[in-house]
């Protein structure tokens, strides 16, 4: 008996991502333009939430400051697509007359699209390139980085000439590297597509032998040395991909929304996409796309109703998560077509013994 | 030259962690294709000396030459990737949520840079080289099974497993039978014999039975120093050997 | 003006030292770490509040108050929550997480989002040559200086410290000696808790205090805690020399939040070469 090659609980996780996404390209076509625009902004977070999976689902690094990354994309994307004659939308209400002569080469739409994923990248390079040195605890990389977001968002307020300040940038032309502006309706499936093409990247990615590494890095890195991988260098590769995808995400956010503010890259930010991968369930792609789809439409839906309670209800929720779900929801189910496959396996090895016995 | 006979050459070897010296001037010499035990009571610094092969642990001085090439000052991954030294730690260390098989594709040799690691695909013949692999460990029907849920004696056939799959030149085994039934502790010699029977094979063994069975030599360690060296018999009949180690085990 | 600096960065390097210490016990000792520490602070600051501007009680009366909250908060979060988490870093992260959440919208419930204010208990300046310093900074240091004192005393010359200690290195063996773990596991994350609680109380009166400034003040005791080691608790006190001097004369020259960001850069590099802090013990 030949094993089949396709373990049947991944094609079981296959369809449900089919299904959501048959079910995304179609949901405009039921809805009000208002829900359109929450679900564009879902598609946007559900990108951001594969690149963290990527880092923390597969590599096993909870990455607690992933929204600089969103932020970094977003924001140098928006400061090239907001410039018009030399001066951003935003600096003459705050009295500048002039750019920074820094940015003017981002006026380039182009420029300004491939520089904030380029930005993204080199950042990511940068830190993974310290803090990925053997003997750094990982619990150092997630406060490191929680601190990174705590900065990143103080140095966006605080520098106003350079980013807005708290007001953050709007009316961020709805365009994507080329100069032309993208009706609403057609972006949704421009976001779409995206969405998309990062996902079967994400799956082409973890379904090569470099995803089994990631995935041993975070079951057993000191024992992988021993097979002659270069870890280090495999955790910076993944950490700057994952960054330039949360920057993707960023991008799409800013153009979608045609906003991007301090507080859509701080802290909170980052720990929202934290939870949603929690609640979905790690080191799988559904997973973070199960658990973005139901918190976001959650927090958008019941946060103005409930407002301060909300945060309480959300608290409470993660720690229910936390100790009832604690693989999240499609993590459970994967679990539970394992155990299923396994006893089924167990019984067909204790059935042809026996009937080797007679 | 005596030395240049030999696969893997240590000469003076030190180690010392603070005031503890726990490798004191070891010198060792093993043939390519000899499979060697090293005994020796605990504390003796046989895991230490298995870590310094492996670039683990940095020592104090000395050198070891293995196949031409130093290793004192090399990266771990780099001496196991272009010297070939494979290696099976102390107790079971596997990949926990992964399958067995998938355990034994990230043991294959072969390409081990990025953009290798992204594009290659595991040729008929690698997939045929595990399921050899796996056939010698008694693990081919668990294939689809994570490590984490195979008892500890199957975790430790899976590392042997690996070890085979890796076709490492020099071989590094510390303590391959711990926690076995002295029935699986039979079958592990028995596999180490056959499928490791051309390579050059480092052992470090508690259990005597199991290193009657496979050493062609011994090297008892006593203090980080060489006590003494020989076959099996030899070594057993060693009235210092006798001394420090048999006799120890006894009143134990 | 470089001596203001230094001298206003002993007093920033004082209240970093208060706010740490607790997370370097917590992290250190525990191998925990809290994402509501800068809610327990605040948690502090408005106990103290609640003693002096409602009770109208005096100052010391704060200061007990506020480390008894926390203790008690603290004890437990461990017996309900953590206890079932121990080396789950992720899952730890989350839930004190989802505390910090919860705790800042009670507070908001219960005291309103917008800031608060405590009067110094001292007033009164001293002058150091040319330099002005308000007293009760002063009486920031001393009580920095005092804390650490106690906790040392605590950790290296009682019974309970070794049994704390002993719980640390080997949980099992002192089990076997007759340690009640799950107690001191209680007692420790209190202790830690308590005096973060009390770092809030002497900090409200000279920082912004409302529920949603936690955040405020975790990083820097992040950072602190990550630039000087938990392996002792000299470790946060080069940290926060450390990072309150560079903080207070970088921040003095250019721009606070520059120094902010300059000070996290410098660790993210710090880090790669000291990878458990500046100050460690010496193991194999």
């Amino acid at each position: 008996m030949k094993p089949k090659k396709k373990l049947a609980d991944v094609s079981v996780l296959t369809y449900i991502d089919i299904i959501v996404f048959v079910f995304l390209a179609l949901f405009p076509l039921f809805v009000n333009v208002f829900r359109r625009q929450i679900m564009a902004k879902c598609l946007c977070y559900i990108v951001f939430a594969y690149s963290l999976d990527l880092i923390w689902g597969y590599v096993g690094l909870m990455s607690m400051g992933h929204a600089v990354f969103f932020g970094i994309g977003a924001y140098v994307l928006a400061i090239g697509y907001s410039m018009e004659n030399g001066v951003l939308s935003y600096m003459t209400s705050l009295g500048y007359m002039e750019a920074p002569k820094l940015y003017y080469f981002l006026a380039n739409k182009p420029v300004a699209f491939f520089g904030a994923l380029l930005a993204c990248g080199v950042v990511a390079g940068i830190l993974a390139a310290f803090l990925f040195s053997k003997k750094v605890n990982s619990v150092y990389f997630s406060l490191i980085t929680f601190a990174l977001a705590r900065v990143f968002q103080l140095l966006i307020n605080n520098q106003q000439r350079y980013t807005g300040g708290a007001n953050g940038i709007t009316n961020i032309p709805r365009k994507l590297i080329f100069d032309i502006v993208i009706p609403q309706g057609a972006y949704y499936y421009v976001l779409l597509g995206i969405t998309i093409l990062v996902y079967l990247f994400c799956r082409f990615l973890t379904g090569s032998r470099f995803g089994l590494i990631l995935e041993a890095i975070r079951e057993n890195e000191s024992r992988l040395d021993f097979f002659g991988y270069d870890v280090t260098r495999f955790k910076i590769i993944i950490f700057i991909i994952s960054a330039v995808i949360a920057g993707l995400s960023g991008i799409m956010f800013a153009t979608s929304q045609s906003f991007i503010g301090p507080s859509n890259v701080g802290i909170s930010a980052s720990t929202a996409v934290i939870v949603w991968l929690a609640l979905g369930g790690r080191g799988n792609l559904t997973g973070a796309t199960v658990g973005t789809l139901v918190l976001c439409w959650a927090e958008s839906l019941l946060s103005e109703q409930l407002t301060d309670y909300w945060y309480i209800i959300y608290g409470i929720l993660i720690l229910l998560v936390v100790f009832f779900i604690p693989k999240g929801i499609i993590g459970q189910l994967d679990s539970f077509l394992y155990n299923r496959r396994i006893s089924k396996e167990q019984n067909q090895r204790l059935n042809a013994s026996e009937g080797g016995e007679k | 030259m005596m030395g240049e006979d030999y696969f893997l050459l240590i000469k003076e070897l030190c180690v010392q962690f603070g005031t503890f010296v726990a490798v004191d001037h070891v010198n060792l010499a093993v043939k390519n294709g000899e499979t060697r035990v090293i005994i020796g009571p605990n504390g003796a610094g046989k895991t230490t000396l298995l870590d310094l092969i492996t670039g683990k642990t940095k020592a104090t001085s000395g050198t070891i030459e293995f196949n031409g090439h130093q290793l004192i000052g090399k990266s771990t991954s780099h001496i196991c990737r272009n010297y070939c030294v494979g290696r099976k730690f102390q107790g079971p260390n596997v990949f926990g949520e992964l399958t067995v098989q998938e355990n034994m594709k990230l043991a294959l040799m072969g390409g081990k840079s990025f953009f290798q690691c992204l594009f290659q695909k595991n040729t008929s013949e690698e997939e045929n080289r595990i399921r050899r692999a796996l056939e010698a460990v008694n693990l081919l029907e668990y294939e689809g099974i994570r490590a984490a849920s195979l008892s500890h004696g199957q975790k430790q056939w899976l590392e042997i497993g690996m070890v085979i799959l890796q076709d490492a030149q020099l071989v590094v085994l510390d303590e391959p039978t711990a926690g076995m039934t002295a029935e699986e502790t039979y079958k592990t010699g028995e596999m180490i014999k056959k499928n490791l029977a051309d390579k050059t094979v480092l052992v470090i063994e508690h259990d005597m039975d199991f290193v009657r069975q496979i050493a062609e030599t011994v090297t008892v360690l006593h203090h980080g120093k060489v006590l003494a060296e020989g076959t099996f018999e030899e070594v057993e009949n060693n009235p210092k050997v006798v001394q420090v180690y048999l006799k120890q085990e006894e009143e134990a | 003006m470089l001596l203001t600096y230094l001298i206003n960065g002993l007093m920033t390097a004082a209240s970093l030292l208060m706010m740490s210490m607790g997370m370097a016990i917590i992290f250190g000792i525990m191998n925990v770490v809290n994402l509501a520490h800068g809610e327990l602070i605040i948690i502090g600051a408005y106990a103290s509040y609640t003693m002096i501007e409602i009770l109208g009680l005096p100052f010391g009366a704060a200061v007990l108050a506020s480390f008894a909250t926390t203790a008690v908060i603290g004890s437990l979060i461990e017996k309900i929550i953590i206890k079932k988490l121990y080396g789950k870093t992720a899952e730890t992260l989350l839930v004190t997480y989802a505390l910090s959440m919860i705790f800042q919208q009670l507070l908001k419930l219960i005291y309103g989002s917008g800031y608060i204010h405590l009067e110094s208990p001292i007033t009164g300046i001293v002058r150091l040559g040319k330099t002005i310093m308000p007293k009760y900074y002063l009486c920031i240091i001393a009580v920095a200086v005092l804390m650490f004192l106690v906790t040392w005393l605590l950790f290296n010359k009682t019974r309970l410290g070794l049994q704390i200690r002993a719980v640390s290195q080997n949980r099992a063996m002192a089990a076997c000696l007759g340690v009640n773990t799950k107690r001191i596991d209680t007692l420790t994350f209190a202790y830690g808790a308590g005096l973060t609680g009390l770092a809030g109380c002497m900090i409200a009166p000279i920082n912004s205090i409302s529920p949603f400034a936690g955040s405020n003040y975790i990083t820097d005791s992040f950072i602190t805690v990550v630039l000087g080691g938990v392996d002792t608790l000299f470790g946060p006190v080069v940290g926060a020399l450390l990072i309150g001097e560079s903080e207070s004369v970088v921040g003095g020259f250019i721009d606070s939040v520059f120094a902010e960001m300059i000070v996290v850069f410098a660790v993210v590099i710090i880090v790669r070469f000291f990878p458990r802090g500046i100050i460690v013990k010496e193991r194999r």
